[in-house]
């Protein structure tokens, strides 16, 4: 009869599908109202012999219960969760949500390039307004009205004595009125010529930048635009031509090897071999004068270059005007 | 300037190889452009900067090869044959401060015919056209000695004189001049004239008058040598818009010591090429230009290149460049300037030529040993990485960074319905645009940014969104600069937006989320959203966005009115903000202080009313506020519902509340009673109930 009990136990627990059936099932057998505590209580009736074999079978079928339904238990679990996921099945081929980077204006990729560089070199940033002052765009910075000098940059006026600055040197003589030398910093923004044509827009960036204390010479000036220049394109030839600027005097460009043809001569560099990329010189006397420094205390040198123009040489733009199109598959690939 | 190398070489002795030479220049500060092969002749392009007058010749630039190589010069050799004497001509210069000198010889039965082939090609590869002998021969001293000459027929020159003034010099007011080009020019009454007894007969300096002009039927002339002040020339000149070979040499400033032998050696020319009989010189010379001397100290020239030059080194340089040089005491020097080099003044330019002529190449580039402390601009810095994270934070959200010019124009504010007392009716004109559509100074970023939008969707993008960081401009009464102001626009458009998944980036919400993650990060709290009145919005998906009761930008989706006046195929929805960045700076708490927070648990509660439709969300945030119960972490609403179940005209908001105490595990108890009380006040300001 107890042999019997296993039997149907075992049935009962093989018919079984859910984790409710087990727990209801447990209670039926071992639970404290169960069958097992029934005979066990019906125990007292038997003879002491009796008692001890038919007490010790259904100890030990309880722990076979026992066992065996933990085992089940466990089965059902692992059941459940194949189950479950075998529902949760994707098709992970499909792709992904629409995540992207947008595009990073270039000419701003690289005017962020050129503050970096400089900060290495221990420059600061200073700002300016874009409309401005012709005396702060021009007389400031040594070029007085009716100077053929004028001619160099196309001003676009607000009235006769407000411009759009044509290039953030205004910003030096601003810097220059409020501090005093030792002064290190770079100025970057937009600037205006009255000039629109295949290689011409009439808003550009431009950096400028001021390095003024006792005893900075020329050679430093190379110095500072030698290393600026290696960072940004890597070790390519470099030359420094005289020039003229009436803010700079002696003044300088200076040309980077053609890095489209490596110096042997295109239709970038005209054949040259060369590209303007700098202006440069040593900070004129009457500047100073201007920002009532101290005669004769300081000199120092300023540096100015066009940022369209750097950025595209440094990714192979080939024409201006698509920096200010916005054309998102421009703006992608930055 | 054009040279042709041929014309070159003949000034200078020694064998010279056009490329070394087009180099050297270049690298003495003449920038050879462009070398061109003209007739097995090389004809160099050479950009001359503002400040080298002198060389705006050939002799000129022969005298930077002499300098550079340490050559010889070889100037031209002539010499008039015959000389007449007393012509009986006279010239009187009026006003001595706009003409400093004025020389003149006469030439008598010439014969005015087609120049030789030889004259005609120089002047032809240096880029002028030929006319007749006598006006070529003036253009080519012009070009070989860098100094205008004139001619005038002599037997249509009035009264036997020359008078140089301006017409209130003569007691008139402004008048006309009819130029050798055929053009009527009005002249204001203190513009230079040249004046025979009568009346006007050039322009100084800039163009000569037609009345006066040498012709075919010409056969007695006047040449023209002078000096005429640099800044009125040009002012002139600018004004009539009449830049010629010789108002671009004379505003430049022309050898004022040179001007007679250009003078010999035009009518030495003449005299050649067209016969005639040359007078003796007519020179009116009121105004010498002193010599200018200029001090320097060669130590600190070195000191100032960065390089170490023997003082002789230093004089022979100057000395090849016609500078002499005396010795003041020890490393002291006085520089006298020839008059050729009216660009030289100060030691500085003394130490700019040493330097050219030693080669900047031979400078030695140095980082600055010492870099001394520079105070950083505190408030800048702060700004330019306030301004550098919202672009990386727009960029790494898909936005991508657009540039427009700064330009707008005023059609584009009636377009956008902009009202007329509104501030960015407020703009700055230029004088000069360059088109209409580029006319006044940009005061929103949006018109730019909606074109271009337009240019993408016409090259067939369909779903975009740009962005840009930018200045506009406010004019300020009574101030002469306007207001700049850093604004930030972003627009987003989508056609039909196909996805696999149902999320939707480009609606008013995602760009809403898109400025709230920005005021969330910079601890920009009192944000307020109420219906915008911008006329160029959608009425019921817009709003003026406004922290601590100011404007500062709106949001919305562009009105179906504006769309249909834009140039789109389709009909795109686009959605867009403007926000003055300024002003958000000045709300953002860029500088963070750590704050503790809480380590135990916290408890949530998540409640339903039902509302009428028409009820605004913000209200229950604003309840929670003012509620003001410290335990309160967090509320937000995770769902807005509205159909079955619902009663009509009613919709059903459910939101969660985060209770979280600092300094304890909070009970449920005591987290039930708040949340009761809370529940109580928001159904007694907003009549909801809850949804069961």
């Amino acid at each position: 009869m107890q042999e019997n009990l296993k039997q149907v136990f075992l049935n009962e627990i093989n018919s079984i599908n859910s984790l409710q059936e087990l727990i209801n099932l447990k209670a039926k057998y071992i639970g404290k109202k169960g069958i097992i505590k029934e005979k066990l209580k019906n125990l007292a009736d038997l003879s002491l012999e009796e008692r001890r074999l038919q007490g010790k079978f259904l100890n030990e079928l309880k722990d076979f219960i026992e066992e065996t339904i933990k085992n089940k238990e466990e089965e059902l679990k692992q059941k459940e969760i194949l189950e479950s996921i075998k529902k949760d099945f994707i098709d992970i081929t499909l792709p992904g949500k629409n995540f992207y980077f947008g595009g990073s204006h270039p000419v701003n990729k690289t005017l962020l390039e050129i503050i970096d560089i400089f900060r290495e070199l221990g420059f600061t940033v200073e700002e300016g307004p874009e409309v401005e002052l012709d005396y702060y765009n021009f007389e400031a910075l040594n070029i007085p009205k009716d100077h053929p000098a004028r001619d160099m940059q196309d001003t676009f006026y607000i009235s006769e004595d407000v411009v759009l600055r044509t290039h953030t040197s205004p910003v030096q003589v601003r810097v220059m009125e409020k501090k005093k030398p030792p002064l290190r910093f770079i100025s970057p923004g937009k600037v205006y010529r009255c000039d629109s044509d295949i290689s011409h827009t009439p808003m550009f960036h431009q950096v400028e930048g001021l390095m003024v204390d006792e005893d900075v010479s020329f050679s430093h000036l190379k110095g500072v635009l030698v290393y600026f220049l290696k960072r940004l394109f890597g070790d390519i030839p470099i030359r420094f031509r005289p020039s003229f600027f009436p803010f700079t005097e002696p003044s300088t460009e200076i040309d980077i090897g053609c890095i489209i043809c490596n110096s042997k001569g295109c239709r970038v560099c005209k054949g040259t071999g060369w590209l303007e990329v700098l202006g440069a010189g040593m900070v004129h006397p009457n500047v100073f004068k201007f920002a009532g420094y101290e005669e004769g205390k300081y000199t120092g040198f300023a540096f100015g270059m066009g940022v369209e123009r750097l950025t595209m040489l440094k990714y192979r733009i080939d024409d201006i005007r698509l920096f200010f199109e916005n054309d998102i598959r421009f703006l992608r690939q930055f | 300037m054009r040279v042709p190398f041929s014309w070159l070489r003949e000034y200078i002795e020694g064998e010279l190889d056009p490329h070394t030479i087009a180099e050297a220049l270049t690298m003495a500060g003449l920038e050879v452009g462009a070398v061109e092969d003209i007739e097995g002749d090389k004809v160099f392009d050479i950009e001359i900067t503002p400040n080298r007058a002198d060389c705006l010749s050939i002799i000129g630039i022969a005298r930077e090869i002499k300098a550079i190589f340490g050559l010889k010069l070889k100037k031209p050799s002539f010499k008039i044959k015959r000389e007449l004497k007393e012509s009986g001509f006279t010239i009187s210069i009026v006003n001595p401060e706009l003409c400093y000198r004025y020389a003149g010889r006469i030439v008598r039965n010439l014969r005015v015919a087609p120049s030789p082939q030889w004259l005609k090609r120089r002047l032809e590869a240096a880029g002028i056209r030929s006319i007749n002998n006598v006006v070529d021969v003036t253009n080519y001293v012009l070009l070989e000695y860098g100094h205008p000459l004139h001619a005038f027929d002599l037997d249509l020159l009035e009264g036997y004189q020359i008078r140089v003034g301006t017409p209130r010099d003569f007691g008139k007011t402004a008048l006309e001049v009819v130029t050798l080009d055929g053009v009527r020019r009005r002249i204001n009454d203190d513009d230079l004239l040249i004046w025979d007894g009568v009346k006007p007969v050039a322009v100084a300096g800039i163009m000569g008058g037609a009345n006066t002009e040498v012709t075919d039927k010409t056969v007695n002339i006047l040449i023209e040598s002078a000096y005429f002040k640099p800044e009125r020339i040009r002012r002139t000149s600018k004004r009539l818009g009449l830049s010629t070979e010789s108002s671009y040499r004379f505003e430049r400033g022309t050898d004022i010591e040179a001007l007679k032998e250009a003078l010999d050696r035009a009518a030495f020319l003449i005299e050649e090429l067209a016969g005639g009989d040359v007078y003796e010189v007519i020179d009116v010379y009121p105004v010498k230009i002193p010599k200018k001397k200029i001090l320097f100290d060669t130590k600190r020239i070195c000191k100032f290149l960065g390089i170490n030059l023997k003082d002789e080194e230093i004089i022979r340089i100057l000395e090849l460049l016609e500078i002499n040089v005396d010795k003041k005491e020890d490393s002291i020097y006085i520089a006298s300037v020839p008059s050729h080099r009216n660009d030289l003044e100060i030691e500085e330019d003394i130490a700019e030529e040493v330097a050219r002529i030693y080669g900047y190449d031979m400078i030695p580039a140095q980082i600055p040993s010492v870099f001394r402390y520079v105070q950083e601009n505190y408030e800048l810095a702060q700004k330019r990485k306030f301004l550098n994270l919202i672009r990386d934070y727009l960029i790494s959200l898909g936005c991508s960074e657009a540039v427009n010019f700064s330009f707008m124009s005023p059609d584009e504010l009636d377009i956008l319905g902009i009202p007329e007392n509104d501030i960015r009716r407020n703009y700055i004109s230029l004088l000069n645009p360059l088109r209409q559509e580029e006319s006044i100074m940009r005061t929103m970023l949006l018109p730019a940014l909606l074109k271009n939008v337009e240019k993408n969707t016409s090259r067939g993008i369909e779903n975009l969104r740009l962005f840009e960081i930018g200045k506009v401009f406010i004019a300020q009464q009574g101030f002469p600069l306007p207001q700049e102001i850093l604004h930030l626009g972003i627009v987003s458009k989508k056609e039909e937006l196909k996805s696999s998944f149902k999320d939707d980036p480009y609606d008013f919400y995602s760009l809403k989320g898109l400025i709230e993650g920005v005021f969330r990060h910079f601890k920009i709290d009192n944000v307020f959203y109420v219906r915008s009145e911008e006329k160029f919005l959608h009425p019921g998906q817009s709003a003026d966005i406004l922290i601590e009761g100011e404007k500062i930008g709106f949001i919305g989706v562009l009105s179906p009115e504006v769309l249909s006046k834009l140039d789109f195929k389709t009909k795109p929805f686009i959605c867009m903000v403007e926000l003055d960045l300024d002003r958000l700076f000045s709300f953002a708490k860029t500088e963070i202080k750590y704050k503790p927070f809480s380590t135990y648990p916290a408890i949530k509660r998540d409640t339903a009313l039902i509302l009428p439709v028409e009820f605004e969300a913000y209200k229950i945030y604003e309840i929670v506020k003012s509620f003001n119960n410290e335990l309160i972490e967090d509320i937000f609403i995770f769902d807005v519902y509205q159909g079955e179940g619902i009663p009509k005209h009613n919709k059903s908001i459910a939101f969660r509340i985060v209770y979280r105490a600092y300094d304890r595990t909070l009970t449920t108890e005591e987290v039930e009673n708040i949340h009761n009380q809370l529940i109580e006040k928001i159904i007694a300001e907003t009549g909801a109930t809850v949804r069961a």
